[in-house]
């Protein structure tokens, strides 16, 4: 298993990016600004508690939410050896079983 | 929201896991170098995001040849929810799409896609090959 350090991003990312260190195991690409979007405030914070709720989500919008972890699964384990993107990763409220196993 | 990420990270498992890591940065001016990532994952952003186009541009280009992408989005489904997705539309926190229409801008890209729907979530997979030219 790779450990992805500050080196490993560093290669990852294209030269003329700057990262930084914003608190163990979170990095940002925004040097001198505090970067929002509603869902870092407490819009997110219930957007979150609502909009992952598996009642909510069975009854609105027809769906199991368990599918989202079997997406997941398949994703990684069709992965290879490569890098794994996950893009607006939230909360990992459907996801974080999966990627911690 | 990453720092919500990493907190119930390590509420399930302990700690964050080795080959992890949170980064905070613009999806769609992603930061990272061409054919990085063998696989990329992403629920429930499509559906807000206005300009899918670029951000499917985007992720060609960081995506390795062969790669696949994986995507669950709120689509419109023909059912009565339709309503409710339109007043979220209207109050801006989100855009409705049908699937036909995101399909459209996948194959525009040359990213034939396979999808299941469920209610008004739709999960798609593409796998992105840069000699394929789609077609129907």
């Amino acid at each position: 298993m790779v450990t992805i350090g500050e080196k490993v991003l560093s290669e990852l990312l294209s030269e003329k990016v700057n990262f930084r260190l914003i608190e163990p195991h979170i990095y940002s690409v925004f040097q001198d600004i505090e970067v929002a979007n509603p869902y870092d405030t407490q819009f997110g914070h219930i957007y979150d508690w609502v909009a992952c709720n598996s009642l909510y989500n069975r009854l609105i919008w027809g769906y199991s939410i368990t599918k989202f972890a079997s997406l997941a699964r398949d994703a990684l384990t069709s992965s290879g050896k490569g890098y794994v993107l996950d893009l607006g990763c939230g909360s990992l409220t459907f996801t974080a079983r999966t990627y911690s196993e | 929201m990453l720092r919500l990420a990493k907190s119930r990270l390590t509420k399930v498992s302990g700690k964050v896991p080795d080959n992890m890591v949170f980064l905070h940065a613009d999806a769609l001016q992603l930061p990272f170098q061409p054919d990085s990532f063998d696989t990329i994952i992403s629920l429930n952003l499509l559906h807000c995001i206005d300009d899918v186009r670029k951000l499917l541009i985007g992720l060609k280009n960081v995506l390795s040849d062969n790669g696949r992408m994986y995507f669950t989005t709120l689509v419109k489904g023909n059912r009565p929810a339709d309503r409710y997705l339109k007043a979220l539309a209207n109050a801006g926190k989100l855009v409705p799409r049908n699937i036909d229409q995101l399909r459209a801008v996948f194959e525009e890209l040359h990213m034939p896609i396979r999808y299941d729907l469920f209610g008004n979530m739709v999960f798609i997979l593409t796998q992105y090959n840069r000699g394929m030219k789609f077609r129907k």
